[in-house]
């Protein structure tokens, strides 16, 4: 095996409280720590923890296509990994879910024979099911990025919780500051058709620092597409009731 | 960015005691923190982007997804399009 290996962080949501202890041992340890977060206070926080930190945001430009900053940090890691150093690579939330390029990193790097590992992090979604004080395991759900939500229909059953992740930037090729409105209204149409216009959903985004609360609303499914939603907000719609069996005469 | 501001929220996020005591009495902690005024009033506000952007950023911008998901003009686009064609056509042919 050549010298030099990956290792995949996520850093949670919440500025330095969602790192796991192994995560942050990799971060502090690595010969080559890069990063992508969200916020500058995680941000100031990684750059504390090893001096190489270096910050992957630049791949990203406005109007840049995804694929493509994704492809420049994907051999950026790489490029350190073949120098035969132990890098690191944090990103925000868990570096497995939505989170395109740390798994093209890690193939690459394995297909290269270089250790390369993927650990677990802190979701929007797990952060979700702590705060709506949710068990998952009641009834069961489903969980859809929402564009793909949309391109794709899949079949859902109504009957168990649904998970719909980055409902403000629906359609969205590039980077987003403000949310898709004309994505939302699209996405109330294709819910009505399963859910009534008075269903009760949330539009929910974890917080970021320990002195915020969560963002929480809910509200009725017809009035998602008039809500100011961010663009790191994620939709969770309730099961239905079940329906009452009809008693026979 | 303003390190004064990052230790506390540091310190808030992984000290449950520090975080207890905040909550407590926010004011009172705050005095003892040695975070500038308008720190301290970003904290009081409870806003992640008054709080980002005192930090030093300010940016709460999305990033993160499936390229793959996300071509320039979605299916769903294209769906509605073709719906809204049809219908203009069967208007006209009425």
């Amino acid at each position: 095996m050549p010298p030099g290996s990956l290792t995949v962080v996520g850093t949670g949501y919440r500025v330095a409280g969602h790192v796991t202890l192994e995560a942050r041992a990799h971060m502090e340890q690595a010969d080559k720590l890069l990063y992508l977060v969200g916020d500058p206070v995680s941000e100031t926080w990684i750059r504390d923890l090893n001096g190489t930190a270096e910050s992957l945001e630049d791949c990203y430009a406005k109007g840049k296509p995804r694929e493509v900053s994704y492809r420049e940090m994907v051999e950026r890691v790489l490029g350190y990994v073949r120098q035969g150093l132990d890098v690191t690579a944090a990103f925000y939330g868990h570096p497995g879910i939505f989170a395109d390029p740390t798994h093209t990193a890690i193939r690459l790097a394995r297909k290269q024979g270089y250790r390369a590992v993927l650990l677990p992090g802190i979701s929007a979604e797990d952060c979700l099911f702590a705060d709506l004080d949710l068990d998952p395991a009641d009834r069961g759900w489903q969980s859809y990025e929402a564009t793909d939500f949309l391109n794709r229909r899949p079949r859902f059953d109504p009957r168990c919780g649904l998970v719909l992740w980055q409902i403000g930037v629906i359609g969205e090729g590039s980077i987003a500051q403000t949310a898709n409105r004309e994505g939302l209204r699209e996405l109330v149409r294709a819910l009505l058709r399963h859910y009534s216009r008075d269903h009760r959903v949330v539009v929910y985004e974890a917080s970021s620092y320990p002195v915020c609360d969560p963002v929480v609303e809910r509200l009725p499914l017809r009035r998602l597409s008039e809500e100011d939603v961010s663009v790191m907000a994620t939709l969770y719609v309730p099961p239905q009731r079940r329906r009452r069996p009809r008693s026979r005469a | 960015m303003d390190r004064a501001l990052m230790s506390f929220l540091v310190e808030l996020a992984t000290s449950p005691r520090a975080l207890a005591a905040f909550m407590t009495d926010r004011e009172t902690y705050l005095d003892g923190t040695g975070l500038s005024d308008e720190a301290k009033r970003a904290v009081m506000s409870g806003d992640r982007n008054t709080i980002a952007a005192l930090a030093g950023g300010g940016r709460a911008m999305f990033t993160s997804s499936r390229p793959t998901y996300m071509a320039a003009r979605p299916m769903y686009k294209k769906k509605a399009a073709k719906k809204k064609a049809a219908k203009k056509k069967a208007a006209k042919k009425k």
